[in-house]
């Protein structure tokens, strides 16, 4: 077919997609998102706006909830600091070290990840009690790590780790020797090389690392519920008490610590990633 | 001629006196032992206490727990869940891998972030918002009851938590992969008069099969292994609504630790997989970028 | 086949400027035309444009007359190749040429016997015959690029497109690759375009060439016209080094030196001579000319003994000016 009786110039008012399938990912992706993700989201922003604001209110301050959100955040933030020099020193010695065992453990950094949550629960709780393999080198020091926050705080350590090492590993790879040479012929002793030129281009990395672990740490629920004992006002978290309000039946309290709590780690997201996003302009990636 | 005298004295830094200078070695032995220390403390200790735990009564005992009936009952359940959600996923991972990375349209970011959004929603809010839409007292909950469906405290309200909690695992994996292959290869088939499908299943198919296919068991594992959401939406009754997890926990709770360990000892034992796998993949894969570079 | 493109525009996403502003540009029949330009000048975007690559924002793309505008780049009769290659890294050479003819729907696709035939025929033409089990990874930089070549012919195109094919090439092999390009061309005869940022391979092998600057064709000629005519400034300057002095524009060889003064030379200060193969290279201070005169002539065409620091007489013989420099 000739279409030659357009007159120039010929515009067009849609940009012609080149490879296949714009249309059909575009649409199957939206509608999968909505219906899996956003519209279910969406009911728990509609429920909890069933409650009136005094009542919403009352629920948020009430002791046991403000309890409940300063365990759960206090932990992962605690548990992914923690994690910054833990996963960092474990990159660390992954990347620039040769020894025997090395692939075996750098393998094994993923088992948190793999490993389902309640399996780790039961598992750390065992180790860590009175009676367990590390928890009765612990007792006589006075240490006690089951059931308290410490167990909440060591159960977020081991979910984070794999997110702390993993995101400055890649880094500290392509990192090379070169930079770090260079500045050692320049005569900087090596702990001022380490702070000054190869801790400042692990920044946005170790950063987004941490983000990692407290988004995933934040919320978690199997690994901790075992370990943390669960005793109101000091080792309960907030999902618990999301559970407990379902469990009597009170939906609108429930919805209403949801969206407190994933108002609160949004926000605390967002500043995250602002962060990084500094960070990362600062080593001009 | 003051450079020419200045020169030497700067070559005299070597690479190797360089190297000489930097950290001492017993400082480069104390950090691998540092990380030794908790790689042994939070790793290979809680391993070997799964495996130790469960057959700490005894190969038969053992084996009684693994074969009790609600436990196959709850492994057929946790079975049928993967069977649904990751194939879902993968799916979906695709389709989001190949919008994301081959084409620029707006709102594109913000899909982005919206893909990634399950991942910063605590797995007991996941099963929460299903509750709140296919429950009885949920939005859709008195519909649902009247036409005889049942979501929650059901199969399919399993699997639907455990599709949200492992709803990025493909599409964040493949992402990158798809990114980094470029539109060239692409491009070429199309103006050699590849179509559709052809393009997707000859061009960008090989190039990233590694990554999907870590991409899916990344998410089989958590697939198997979610129990936050799934404790929501389950009801836990054994045999019937109780997933492998749930039924640990029930177990466990009941003081039976020597068949809750037995159990958890076949996630453990799949965890090893997923890792022995993921490791021969990122082989694999670092081995095809040496030889395609 | 011969192309038109008709008044063509492109901008990028939000970009100010123009990536092509109203291009018009005709490929005659069995022409090899060179899009010459710096980068960024949309030379590429054009060549895209013709492939289908891209789609232009206003204009027409004909192929011997006919719209192709709306044409998927596979139904063009196109033949591709990219800068860096574009093949198929996990499949062999021999699967790369054949991928065109595999693809095709069942009622034209090639029996196998007649796509090995073919592939065989494509592979001893670019004298890679004997790589036809390898992978792409095996192969050199040269050699790669002319598997892309035989692929993107294997499909029997009307019309050959190649964006900056000797881009990633070293010196030794981007001269052999081109030379063995043009002889291809006078051998099969396809109508080719060809982008590229090198003038000297422009103006070698082109038949003609087309000056991007901006957006825009600046010059379409021959290599001929448009290294002895150039248009404009731009064009002038693009194709060689050239000194600015206040009456024009000058080429570094297109002077006559002396170390005493002569009638009709101009004064300066030799800043340094440098003796570079048979010629000699000068840098002069000109006197009223702001940035230091390059001068290259033959050994042999030294009168007299030049020394850095000493006066030094100079004649440009060929003087251009244009109506606005750039």
């Amino acid at each position: 077919m000739v279409t030659r009786a357009l007159p120039l110039p010929h515009v067009r008012s849609r940009a012609r997609q080149i490879l296949p399938g714009f249309g059909l990912s575009l649409g199957y992706t939206v509608f999968y998102l909505s219906f899996i993700v956003l519209i279910p989201l969406a009911a728990l922003v509609v429920k909890a706006s069933g409650l009136a604001p005094l009542e919403f209110w009352t629920l948020a301050t009430s002791p046991r909830v403000l309890s409940g959100l300063r365990v759960s955040f206090s932990s992962a933030l605690v548990a992914s600091m923690l994690n910054i020099p833990i996963g960092l020193l474990i990159a660390w010695v992954l990347v620039r070290y040769e020894f025997p065992g090395k692939r075996l453990i750098d393998a094994l950094i993923d088992l948190p990840f793999a490993l389902p949550t309640a399996v780790a629960g039961i598992t750390l709780t065992t180790l860590f009690a009175k009676t367990g393999w590390v928890g009765n080198l612990l007792e006589p020091l006075g240490i006690r790590v089951a059931y308290t926050q410490l167990g909440i705080v060591l159960a977020l350590v081991f979910i984070g780790l794999p997110f702390a090492v993993r995101s400055v590993q890649p880094v500290l790879e392509g990192l090379g020797t070169e930079v770090e040479e260079a500045a050692l012929s320049l005569g900087a002793s090596w702990g001022q090389t380490f702070s000054r030129v190869i801790l400042p281009q692990l920044l946005p990395a170790i950063l987004a690392g941490f983000t990692l672990a407290f988004a995933r740490t934040v919320g978690e629920y199997g690994s901790v519920i075992f370990i943390s004992g669960n005793l109101p006002f000091k080792t309960e978290i907030a999902p618990l008490l999301i559970v407990a309000q379902l469990e009597s039946y009170n939906y609108a309290g429930a919805a209403a610590i949801a969206v407190l709590m994933l108002g609160l780690s949004l926000i605390l997201l967002v500043l995250a990633n602002l962060a990084q996003a500094r960070a990362s302009k600062v080593v001009g990636e | 001629m003051r450079r020419a005298v200045a020169l030497p004295s700067a070559a005299r830094v070597s690479p190797l006196k360089a190297h000489s200078r930097a950290e001492p070695l017993w400082l480069k032995w104390s950090l691998i032992g540092l990380a030794l220390f908790f790689v042994v403390l939070l790793l290979v200790l809680p391993l070997v206490t799964v495996f130790y735990e469960a057959l700490r009564a005894g190969i038969s005992r053992y084996g009684a727990s693994i074969t009790d009936p609600d436990a196959l009952k709850a492994i057929g359940l946790t079975l049928g869940v993967i069977a649904i959600a990751v194939p879902l996923n993968t799916l979906f991972g695709v389709a989001a891998a190949w919008l994301i990375a081959k084409f620029r349209f707006p709102g594109r970011s913000l899909l982005i972030s919206l893909i990634d959004l399950p991942l910063a929603v605590s797995p007991v809010i996941a099963g929460l918002i299903y509750v709140l839409l296919f429950g009885r007292q949920g939005v859709l909950g008195l519909w649902l009851e009247a036409q005889n469906i049942k979501i929650i405290f059901a199969t399919p309200g399993i699997a639907l938590a455990t599709t949200f909690v492992t709803f990025s695992f493909v599409a964040r994996e493949l992402i990158p992969v798809m990114q980094s292959q470029g539109r060239e290869e692409e491009e070429a088939a199309v103006t050699l008069g590849a179509r559709g499908w052809q393009v997707f299943r000859f061009v960008t198919l090989p190039n990233v099969k590694w990554g999907l296919l870590y991409g899916i068991i990344m998410c089989n594992a958590r697939a198997m292994g979610e129990f936050g959401a799934v404790s929501v939406v389950s009801g836990k009754i054994r045999g019937l609504t109780a997933t492998v997890p749930l039924q640990i926990e029930m177990l466990y709770n009941e003081y039976n630790t020597v068949s809750a360990f037995a159990i958890a000892s076949l996630l453990a034992a799949l965890a090893l997989v997923t890792l022995v796998v993921k490791a021969l993949l990122e082989w694999r894969g670092k081995l095809e970028a040496k030889s395609q570079s | 086949m011969n192309i038109t493109v008709e008044n063509v525009s492109k901008h990028f996403g939000t970009s100010k400027t123009a990536a092509l502003e109203h291009v018009n540009l005709n490929v005659e029949s069995g022409e090899l035309v060179a899009l010459l330009g710096p980068s960024g000048s949309g030379k590429t975007t054009l060549l895209r444009a013709i492939a289908g690559l891209e789609a232009p924002d206003s204009g027409r793309i004909l192929f011997d007359g006919i719209d192709a505008t709306e044409r998927a780049p596979g139904e063009r009769g196109v033949g591709f190749v990219f800068q860096h290659y574009a093949l198929f890294k996990h499949m062999t050479v021999f699967e790369n040429v054949a991928f065109g003819l595999r693809v095709r729907p069942r009622e034209t696709r090639p029996s196998n016997v007649e796509i090995e035939k073919r592939v065989r025929e494509l592979l001893k033409l670019v004298q890679l015959d004997f790589a036809e089990r390898r992978h792409p990874w095996q192969l050199s930089g040269g050699q790669r690029q002319r598997i892309a070549l035989a692929r993107a012919l294997a499909v029997e195109p009307n019309v050959l497109l190649l964006d900056e094919p000797f881009g990633a090439l070293d010196a030794k092999v981007r001269e052999e690759l081109r030379d063995w390009l043009r002889r291809l061309h006078d051998e099969i005869h396809l109508t080719s375009v060809f982008v590229t940022h090198d003038q000297d391979e422009a103006l070698e092998i082109a038949d003609r060439v087309a000056v991007f600057n901006a957006g825009k064709i600046e010059q379409l000629g021959t290599p001929e016209a448009v290294y002895d005519h150039p248009a404009s400034g731009f064009v002038y300057h693009f194709l060689g080094r050239s000194n600015a002095l206040p009456d024009g524009l000058v080429r570094p060889h297109e002077f006559h030196v002396s170390s005493t003064p002569r009638p009709g030379y101009r004064q300066g200060t030799l800043k340094f001579i440098r003796l570079v193969g048979a010629n000699a290279r000068l840098e002069v201070e000109g006197e009223g000319v702001s940035a230091p005169i390059e001068i290259e002539i033959g050994k042999g065409q030294l009168e007299g003994e030049l020394t850095p620091g000493a006066a030094v007489y100079y004649q440009p013989h060929t003087i251009r000016t244009f109506p606005t420099t750039n």
